[in-house]
Order: C-alpha cells, then structure tokens, then sequence
C-alpha cells in the first residue's frame, strides 16, 4: 500500500511564500494531475513529494512516514520520478541508464545482479524501449529518450510514480502513446500516478482527480468534471476558454479562444 | 557494453601490462642506453638481493630513473582520476583537476617558496605547494557554499576569482623575481620531474592511493550524478555528500600530485575525454581506467621530455600538451558527434 498524504504544507524559497498550506490525499491506484499556470507551485509540489525539498510548515506522509525522515534510498524504492526533458552530456546508452534505475537496491560496491539485467529488461519491452537498447542516450529523439526514462523508472519497481510535465517536448502522437502507456502502467501494477501537466485536455482525459493550484494554494480539486470548468479555468489562468464535452469519451474539453472572438463564442 | 566486474578486471589488467611495457622501456631509454633485457636483470636482481646499487647502470636505473618514472606515473594517476571526478561533480566533460583554483593556490604557494630561497628538491617546496593548494581548495568550497549545499555553478565561479587573484599576486612576485629564480619558477609552472625521489613518491602515495580509492568506491554515485543532481537524488543517492567528497577528495589528489612536481596540464582533461570514448562513461571502469592510462601517459611524456633534446630537459607539461592535443583531436575526429 503506496498513500500520500500531505498535510498542511508551505514552502518558500526566499521570503515569498509559494506553496500555502496545501493539503490532499492520494490513495493506492489513484491517477492524479496537478494542472495550473506557471508559477504556480506545480513543480515545487512535486518536488516535496519525493523529499527533494521538505516544507518548511507541514508534513508529506507516505505510507504513514514522514518522507523527511526516510532515507533516500529508501524513497527510491517507492518513488520514481520522471523528470522534465533535459540534456544528458554522457554518452551512456539506453540500457545503462535504465539500469540505474536498479541503484537503490544496490550496496555502493555492489554491480547489478541478473535480476537487475531481468528487471531492467522486462521495463524495456514494457516501454518498447528495448530496440535501442546499445544506442546511447544523448543520440535518442525527445519521444524515445521520455520512454527510456520511463523504463528507468519502472525498473526502479516503485509504488509511486510522479511525472514533471511529461509531454512538454512531444509531438501529439507522442503526447498520447505517452498518457496511454502510464494508464496501462497504473491500470496493470496499480501504481499510484501524479502528473504535472500542461495539457488540460490530456489531464481531464485521462486523470481520476485534478488538483488545480493558483498561486501555490488548490484552488478546485476532484474529478475532471468538477475541476476543469469554464468558470475556474478563466479565473486561475487568466485568459478565456470554452469548455465543453470530448464528443468521443465526454471528459471535459477546453478550447482556446482568440482575444476578439470572447464575446461571441462564449456568452 | 555494460560494464561488470569481468570487464573491469579484463580491460584494466591489459592497461596494467601496457604500463609496466612502458615503465620498462622508459627505464632502458636515456642518456645512457640500457637494453630491456639489462634493465630486468638489474630489477630482478634489486628486488630479491636488498642493498646499495653497485654498477654505474645499476645505480642510474634505480636511483635516478626509477623514481621518477614512479613519481609521473603516480602523478599521472591522480590527474586523470581528478579529471574523472571533477568532470562528474561539474557534469562537464570538459572540466579538468585545475578548474576550481587548486592550481593556482598550489602555484602561489611554490612561488613564494622559490622567492624565500627553498630548493626545489627539497621538503619546503612541495610543502608549500600543497598548502597553497588546501587553503585554496577550503576557500572556493566556502564561497562556492550556498546554505548547506554545494552549488556547482557558485562553486566555478568561486574557483575563476579566486584563481584570478591569485595569478594576480604571482604576477606580482614574477615581476619582482631574479632571473636565476625565474627559471625555476618557469620549470614549476610547467611541470617537472628532475628532482623526483623516493621520499617524494612515499609522500604523496597515500594521498593519491587513498583518495583514488575514496572516489573509486564512489563511482556508481558519479554516474548517477552526471545525468543531473535532482536525478540522482530519484535515484537514492544523497548528492549533497556525494558532492562534497568528490570535491574534497579530487582536491586532495591533484594537490598532492601537484606539489611535487608543479603543474602539468592536459593530462586530468584528456585522459577522462579518451578512456571515455574507448570504454564508455561508466565511471566504476572509466576511474581505474583512467588511473593506468595517465600514469602510462605521463611516464611517456616524461621519458620524452628527458631524452629528445638531451642532455637538455623540456618541461613535461610543454610535451604532454604538443603530444595531447593531437591525440584529442583524432579522438575527437573519430567519434564523429
């Protein structure tokens, strides 16, 4: 059992507050999304949740331990975090890099067992990852170098996975084989997802619960229908969007809205 | 390739047959000619029957050119692992043992003590070398400090000023220094292995053994730090520590490495880049690799600075340049990135 529990946290980075007095709680299995504009303290929740920054007011609980109190190691075994698109300057290849995905169940001297090479291989079918297994991970395209980092993070074998703005850098094609594969993650390991997205539309559709923060506080939380609606999306991000169904699955829906179209589109 | 302890045992073993090949040659090679043959009968002999060398031959290979091929090899180990390190902790392939300032204190301080008299071959020297280098390394660390953690861009930084005032002050004392000092001080700046003994490699082989060792049971920690700090704490590792260590340990190397024989460049840069490119970025095979590459580097350069314009002596710091940089660019050429 993998539960989140954050209870009441704040954090600032200088003076100015920019997470305040969040709370909420994530079940075993739960799909979350944390959406909001930039700014809003998205990347630094996240950041708390796998201890990488402890709250200065408040408490993240996994399983019931404080996260501040655990060892990193051991916050690798339940968490795995996929991070951001970012440039890598050592050519290790794919399969090295999912590999370390094995690194916190390893001892400092210790080189990974045949386990390690089992386990890092079913991640790699699982992510279809493994036809460039050899090829090094600075040569990957942005679509293959995001499944590998994904296949690190299955190999870590966590309860918890979290996302930092997974399809930033990914083609729409991409941007859906992406959500699809994480929900067949959640669906088949019952592993616990939070995402941080910047795509509304990929979040309602595919996430159970939304957390929507302004301004480091959660201004709407629960499911899509109840979060991304026209009223809310206006006020936190500050620009106007008509929301309506998907016509195919019914998850909400927003659309972007030129400047001078407002009035007649939406009133 | 992945990398198992197999493979670690297998590469470094033929890299450690290359260096004693090297090693060999380098003592049959000088003003006196010693065929390899004469120069194994002499080790042999020496290494079973303890006692003063007898013959001219022997007591030019064991009390002139043994030393100082050890020492440069020595010397040559701990710039490539510095690199290694250094490389890592600044997730830079490019970065090098000198990059934070050790150089510069180490110059200072075997400035001031070429200035007040000291001998380059004796104690005082490397001495005064290697507190340079400390007090170097503990002030960059401190200005480079942001809280609690080591901010590696702080700490750049914090190594280009500091390093700066520093040339500033040898500047200052070159100007003012005799001629007989300025040569000297020169052959320091450039790196020299002329006055090497047997006390020097008994001092600093703790140092550079140790630290080596240190860094080397760190390695899988340093390739989990090079794909980016907040990855490697996902991945379980306390990078705040490991920071700290690979920049306290990679410091101590290269200053004990430096202080007795000055600065001698490339090696600590292009040793890392080349066993990079011939044995992948796995540091728990690039770090011993990297080790007997740049001991066996060093020891050719050295023989090449000591024998091709004899009887006079290059700077070793001169040859490991002219012969690096080509090296590096066929590398370079060949990866074809």
């Amino acid at each position: 059992m993998a539960s989140i529990d954050v209870s009441e946290i704040s954090f600032r980075y200088t003076d100015q507050w920019v997470i305040q007095d969040l709370s909420f709680h994530v079940e075993q299995g739960d799909f979350w999304g944390i959406i909001g504009p930039n700014g809003s303290g998205k990347t630094t929740l996240l950041k708390m949740l796998y201890g990488l920054f402890n709250p200065q007011r408040g408490t993240v609980f996994i399983d019931g331990e404080e996260l501040r109190r655990m060892q990193r190691s051991d916050i690798a075994k339940k968490i795995a975090v996929v991070p951001q698109d970012h440039q890598i300057d050592f050519p290790f290849t794919s399969l090295e890099v999912v590999l370390m995905g094995r690194s916190p169940y390893l001892g400092r001297l210790q080189f990974e067992t045949r386990h390690d090479f089992e386990v890092a291989q079913r991640a790699m079918e699982l992510t279809e990852t493994l036809p460039f297994a050899q090829r090094p991970i600075n040569e990957l395209s942005g679509g293959e170098r995001q499944r590998v980092l994904i296949a690190r993070a299955v190999a870590q074998e966590p309860e918890i996975m979290l996302f930092d703005e997974p399809t930033s850098n990914l083609d729409i094609n991409h941007q859906v084989e992406f959500y699809e594969l994480i929900s067949r993650l959640n669906r088949d390991k019952n592993l616990t997802i939070l995402t941080v997205s910047h795509d509304i539309n990929l979040a309602s559709e595919y996430c159970q619960k939304i957390i929507l923060l302004k301004e480091g506080r959660i201004f709407k939380m629960g499911s899509p229908r109840e979060v991304v609606v026209q009223g809310h999306i206006n006020q936190v991000y500050g620009s106007r969007v008509l929301v309506d169904e998907n016509p195919v699955t019914g998850s909400p829906r927003i659309t972007l809205l030129r400047r001078d179209n407002v009035g007649s589109a939406v009133e | 390739m992945i990398v198992n302890p197999k493979r670690i045992i297998a590469i470094c073993s033929l890299l450690f047959c290359l260096l004693l090949g090297i090693i060999l040659l380098s003592l049959s090679l000088g003003a006196a000619r010693v065929g390899t043959a004469h120069v194994l009968r002499i080790l042999t002999y020496h290494a079973i029957h303890s006692g003063i060398p007898a013959g001219p031959e022997d007591l030019i290979i064991l009390s002139v050119r043994l030393p100082r091929i050890l020492l440069a090899g020595l010397v040559g180990a701990a710039l490539a692992v510095a690199g290694c390190s250094f490389q890592a902790l600044l997730r830079n392939p490019l970065a090098d043992p000198y990059i934070l300032g050790v150089s510069s204190g180490s110059a200072l301080g075997a400035v001031s003590a070429i200035l007040v008299g000291l001998s380059t071959a004796s104690f005082g020297m490397p001495l005064a070398s290697f507190f340079g280098a400390i007090v170097t390394v503990m002030l960059v660390f401190h200005v480079g400090k942001v809280g609690r953690g080591l901010h590696t861009n702080t700490l750049l930084l914090a190594g280009v000023i500091i390093s700066a005032f520093f040339s500033a002050i040898i500047m200052f004392l070159i100007s003012v220094a005799q001629n007989e000092d300025l040569s000297k001080i020169v052959f320091w700046l450039m790196g020299d292995f002329s006055f090497s003994t047997y006390h020097f490699i008994l001092i600093i082989l703790p140092y550079v053994l140790g630290g080596i060792a240190v860094l080397y049971s760190y390695a899988r920690g340093f390739n989990l730090i090079v794909m980016g700090e907040e990855t490697a704490v996902q991945l379980g590792i306390d990078v705040e520590r490991l920071k700290k260590i690979a920049y306290v340990f990679a410091s101590l190397i290269t200053a004990a490495a430096v202080s007795v024989c000055g600065l001698i460049g490339f090696v600590g840069l292009i040793i890392p880049h080349a066993v990079r490119m011939l044995f992948g970025p796995d540091h728990r095979l690039l770090i011993p690799a990297s080790a007997l590459v740049g001991a066996s580097f060093l020891i050719c350069s050295d023989t090449i600075a000591r024998t091709i314009a004899a009887p006079m002596e290059l700077p070793v710091g001169a040859v490991t340049a002219t012969f690096g940089a080509p090296f590096f660019i066929y590398l370079l050429k060949r990866r074809k990135v």
